[in-house]
């Protein structure tokens, strides 16, 4: 793989590094990571992205991972050796019908590649349905990482790139040919009783116990948080005390609450079924970079061919916990770091993951260590 | 890293997601995507076992997650426990052998369930299998499973079933109205809206013996149905009149019939209606239709019969057919037709035994009192109600019209027949000058080849110009015209005669007459005039020659009486002569006069014309001597005998040789010769005269004609050739002239020899 890291975040830079990158012939597709902070638009990305001759697949981030360190702004642009068999899919929320007949209609039944890069726009509201809907097809016939796209402090905008463009409200599968293996965990303990999501709708939890889901949350919360959460502080506080939903023999799957709604109606990143029993969750610095380390050492562990040195470590980490881990973050990338292998990553607004071990999720405030084959 | 509370907590959520969907495969992906989420499960199966035959069933896969499992070891070798086609007995064995825990490696491990009464269910793990109490608890989930499935696949036929039954219900083309027993309108179908436009929510619940929509007498009719029928009495069909929203009056055909439970017990009274409102109406108006063709029928001015078309007998006769047969209606009805209409024809009706579609011609009326008349007859088949063939016959009497058809087609033969045998030819023509009619067709073409035809088609181009000119004037002036014309050297008047209609001279009558033959005669009569005025001119002349000599010798001789006696004797034979000339010439004109008025008698006879020849010949020696004329007589010997006028034939020979010596001059010679063939004896005379130019050789025999010689005026009255020519052609004889100017003249007479006298 080709790596080429621009530190400015402009779009000349970024044109250069294209320009780089696509001279070496080698250059099948490129996978492109770019912060929020570059202000990338897609009236200014998409001419670039249309004169790509290979596929292309990649997203805009919050921040960005490289050089052992937290980047914003940044762009990554990462020129594959094998050619990847790109699929968009456009317009989630307003499509009516099964997303497991659309995959499966879409996607020819040929792909026997690896490994699947799988990134959304964060902000869609039928995530983890849709994510759902690939391992009902796929199942664990290929490893997964990716997540979720966007800029957190201008949400529902164009994040994806594609050879389409920029796009908003998609989906993009990218199958690529090369070995990984994928670690995941999260490092957030249950700190309250279970609570019976007795309505939602899809992301929004819309009563706990027949019960406003912000009273129930802010009593649990508040027996345990120094700092008493309000409504006006929601978001602030709430960082520290997300969902879990238990899963038999694994680790909850968390939902990251973002923002407090009318009726005391709490939307998170990913889907809260209703009948789902959830617990609010804690956590803290060493809780999560034990996590880090436990997500690299799995990902090491699932990773099939060990040649040192001909190694990728992709690092999806969640936003959540860049903004719950402020400084220590970098502990975090320290943590999940190897001497002599390339870590690139970013910081996502949810995350995707499997490695033929568990069923596949779309998880909340978890890092991803995406081991991959480095030819 | 799950505590007992939180497996009870998944299981129960598990459990709690179970639900029917009301679509088996829902139910189905629902719970084993449940399964494998809650329970983090790489892949799933569930089987449902399903008959293949009486005795055999099979486990059919509903439902795999996920869907492509082309690598999934671990359900391929879940798979192969489960058996494909098998008894009752085999499933059992299969059943009691649940659950199979195995695994394909040590990270990878798989379970058959038991799914109670449905079938088969297999989860892939891999990691940490299960624990054994978790599996212990899968039985209640799996039980929970599959009698969801279960209740979905009966809820799902029960519903089918009712569907198909709503589905009838509301697509019976009648109406159908669920009462239960105190009259209450349990459920009606669609049929009721779009009958009588109520939507069954504004009937479901009302008592059909208060509904507005039934009239108070069909109420009442309804009331005691369902009386008789709560009495288990049996009740036909019977007629209910409703009114529809839109105010319409409807007819239905009302049934009922009780519906009862396992019991016996009455639960409802099912009523269905058919709507009929159409079928009454064209009831009334087939009726009121019949009314009005019997009324039609009976005003008619013609006989009409309608008879059955097998046996031929009459239904129906209307009143003017009743009046020409001569008998009363009923007497008629039922009888065969033809006992009255073509009496003489049983067994050739042009339809039913000639097989034509309509008869129309003229046939005979048999009336009740023996008598007949002539009908025009027409008949047509017609199907009545009920489909029966019948014959539909009507007749009219047209004595009177056959009579009126007879006067005037003589008529009109009359008509045409003075036309035609007019002489004249009739034209008429329009004022496109076509030809509307022609007495006699010309050129051999027939009437209907001219007719319609240009005038100018038939006349000659000479004639174009008159044509034209006359008939625009008399198609102007409405004048009469009348012309003389000449074509291709005959000659017609033409009249050309308006007609006139409406006061427009709508077409022009063209009578042409030819009349060539009276302009001939015409031409000839001025010719004979011309020709007697000659004559009386000549005759006075002859008779003023001899009679002048006669007064001049004669009064001489009277004056001098001392003449002498020589002179005096000289004087006398003149006058004697003179007289002779005069007595002849007066004989000529009164020959020629009897012959032409048919009064002269002849008395033919056997003569030998020998014997007359010199006779005649030495009779006129003396004049001949007196001219210098030499006559030269040659008889044949032994000439055979002719049947002749003797007399006749002298004036023939006498009037022939006198000419031939008149109009030879001195010196010549004359020559009369008698000869036979096997046919015709031949008196022949021949002069060396003058002779007669060519163009007047034929009229030579023309009474009072006289060859012009200018300068050389010689006396006779024009009547001696005539003369012989008429003697000749009474004796069936022939004469031929053969002449030369200043040679010579030969005239030849050919006569019959009397046959069997030689």
């Amino acid at each position: 793989m080709l790596i080429k890291t621009d530190f400015s975040g402009t779009l000349d830079a970024f044109r250069l590094q294209l320009d780089v990158v696509l001279a070496d012939p080698k250059v099948e597709g490129l996978f492109i990571l770019a912060s929020e902070e570059n202000g990338f638009t897609a009236d200014q990305v998409n001419p670039l992205l249309a004169e790509i001759p290979v596929p292309v697949f990649g997203g805009i981030f919050p921040k960005l991972i490289a050089e052992k360190q937290l980047l914003a702004p940044a762009t990554i642009v990462i020129g594959l050796s094998k050619e990847p068999i790109v699929h968009i899919f456009p317009n989630l929320s307003t499509h009516k019908g099964s997303f497991e007949d659309l995959i499966d209609r879409t996607i020819p039944d040929n792909q026997d590649s690896k490994t699947m890069f799988v990134f959304v726009d964060g902000f869609c509201p039928c995530i983890s349905e849709f994510i759902d809907s690939l391992f009902f097809v796929f199942g664990t016939e290929h490893n997964y990482i990716g997540g979720g796209a966007g800029a957190i402090k201008m949400p529902h905008q164009p994040c994806l790139f594609t050879n389409q463009g920029l796009l908003q409200d998609s989906a993009v599968l990218a199958f690529v040919d090369i070995a990984s293996g994928i670690g995941s965990a999260h490092g957030w303990h249950e700190t309250s009783q279970p609570y019976k999501v007795t309505e939602s709708d899809h992301n929004l939890i819309k009563t706990l116990d027949w019960k406003p889901p912000f009273e129930i949350y802010r009593d649990a919360v508040n027996t345990h948080a120094k700092k008493q959460i309000t409504a006006d502080n929601f978001s602030e506080v709430a960082r520290a005390y997300p969902f879990g939903i238990s899963i038999l023999g694994t680790e909850k799957i968390i939902r990251d609450p973002v923002a407090l709604e009318g009726d005391g109606a709490i939307r998170c990143i990913g889907e809260v079924p209703a009948g789902s029993y959830v617990q609010i969750m804690h956590g803290d610095t060493e809780s999560l970079i034990v996590a880090a380390q436990q997500a690299a050492q799995l990902g090491q562990d699932a990773f099939d061919v060990d040649l040192p040195g001909k190694q990728l470590h992709l690092m999806i980490d969640c936003i959540s916990r860049v903004l719950f881990l402020e400084n220590d973050f970098q502990r975090e990338i320290d943590a999940v770091h190897r001497e002599g292998i390339p870590l690139i990553g970013a910081a996502t607004i949810g995350e995707i993951a499997n490695s033929g071990r568990d069923f596949l999720e779309f998880y909340n405030k978890t890092i991803v260590i995406g081991v991959m084959e480095d030819e | 890293m799950t505590t007992p509370a939180e497996q009870i907590q998944i299981l129960f959520e598990i459990s709690m997601s179970i639900r029917n969907r009301g679509d088996l495969s829902q139910v189905a992906h629902s719970g084993l995507s449940t399964y494998l989420k809650k329970l983090n499960c790489l892949a799933g199966s569930i089987y449902q076992l399903v008959p293949c035959s009486l005795s055999e069933f099979r486990f059919h896969e509903l439902l795999t997650i996920p869907r492509r499992t082309a690598h999934n070891v671990g359900l391929q070798a879940s798979g192969q426990f489960i058996p494909q086609y098998c008894t009752r007995d085999e499933i059992d064995h299969f059943y009691a052998s649940l659950p199979i825990t195995g695994h394909v490696n040590s990270n990878l491990h798989y379970h058959l369930m038991h799914l109670p009464e449905f079938g088969v269910m297999t989860l892939v793990k891999a990691g940490d299998d299960f624990d054994v109490s978790v599996i212990k608890t899968f039985s209640t989930l799996n039980e929970k499973l599959a009698n969801t499935c279960n209740s979905t696949v009966q809820q799902r036929a029960l519903s089918d079933s009712e569907r198909k039954f709503r589905l009838m219900f509301e697509s019976s083309p009648e109406a159908i109205v669920l009462v239960d027993t105190i009259g209450r309108i349990m459920d009606v179908n669609g049929r009721i809206f779009q009958w009588l436009g109520y939507h069954p929510k504004e009937l479901i619940g009302a008592s059909v013996l208060h509904l507005d929509l039934i009239p108070k007498p069909s109420r009442e009719k309804i009331k005691d149905a369902f009386t008789w029928v709560l009495k288990d009495e049996k009740i036909g069909p019977f007629e209910v009149e409703f009114i529809s929203k839109d105010g319409e009056c409807k007819t239905g055909l009302t049934r009922t019939t009780l519906i009862r439970d396992k019991n016996g017990e009455i639960l409802h009274n099912l009523v269905m209606i058919s709507d009929i409102t159409v079928l009454k109406k064209s009831q009334r108006a087939l009726r009121e239709s019949e009314r009005r063709t019997k009324t039609i029928l009976d005003s008619v001015q013609a006989g009409v019969v309608i008879v059955k078309q097998d046996d031929h007998h009459i239904e129906y006769v209307n009143s003017v057919a009743a009046q020409m047969i001569g008998l009363p209606k009923e007497k008629i009805l039922g009888r065969v037709c033809q006992q009255f209409i073509c009496p003489s024809k049983v067994g050739q009706c042009p339809i039913s035994d000639l097989g034509q579609t309509i008869d129309e011609s003229e046939k005979k009326l048999l009336k009740a009192d023996g008598t007949t008349l002539d009908i025009l007859k027409t008949v047509t088949p017609i199907i009545l109600q009920g489909g029966e063939g019948s014959f539909i016959e009507t007749f009219i009497d047209i004595t009177e019209r056959r009579n009126a058809e007879k006067a005037l087609k003589d008529s009109e033969q009359r008509w045409r027949l003075l036309l035609n045998s007019l002489p004249a030819s009739i034209m008429m023509v329009n004022k496109n000058l076509d030809i509307l009619f022609v007495n006699h067709p010309m050129h051999g073409l027939i009437m209907e080849d001219i007719v319609g035809a240009s005038i100018y088609d038939y006349i000659f181009p000479e004639q174009q110009g008159m044509y034209k000119m006359n008939l625009d004037k008399v198609f102007k002036t409405r004048e009469t015209i009348l012309t003389e014309n000449e074509t291709v050297n005959r000659w017609f008047i033409s009249h050309f005669i308006p007609i006139i209609q409406d006061d427009v001279v709508s077409s022009v009558m063209i009578i042409s007459t030819d009349v060539t033959e009276n302009k001939k005669a015409e031409e000839a009569l001025i010719e004979s005039a011309q020709m007697k005025n000659d004559f009386v001119s000549n005759v006075s002349h002859e008779l003023r020659t001899p009679l002048a000599s006669i007064l001049g010798f004669s009064s001489t001789i009277l004056r001098d009486k001392n003449m002498d006696e020589e002179i005096k004797e000289e004087f006398t034979n003149i006058i004697y002569e003179e007289s002779q000339r005069l007595s002849r010439l007066i004989e000529d004109v009164l020959n020629i006069s009897k012959i032409e008025a048919g009064s002269i008698k002849y008395h033919p006879e056997k003569i030998k014309i020998g014997p007359l020849v010199i006779e005649v010949c030495e009779s006129l020696r003396m004049y001949a001597e007196q001219k210098k004329v030499n006559v030269i007589c040659r008889v044949a010997p032994n000439l055979t005998e002719i049947l002749a006028d003797a007399d006749a034939m002298k004036q023939v020979v006498i009037n022939l040789v006198n000419n031939a010596i008149k109009f030879t001059e001195t010196g010549g010679q004359v020559v009369v010769s008698a000869t036979s063939t096997r046919d015709n004896l031949i008196l022949l005379v021949e002069d060396t005269g003058m002779g007669i130019p060519k163009d007047e050789i034929s009229r030579v025999f023309e009474k009072f004609y006289r060859v012009h010689r200018p300068g050389k005026e010689i006396q006779g009255t024009g009547l001696g050739l005539p003369i012989v020519k008429e003697i000749i052609d009474f004796h069936h004889g022939r004469i031929d002239i053969d002449s030369e100017v200043n040679r010579g003249t030969r005239f030849i007479i050919h006569l019959p020899i009397l046959k069997g006298t030689e």
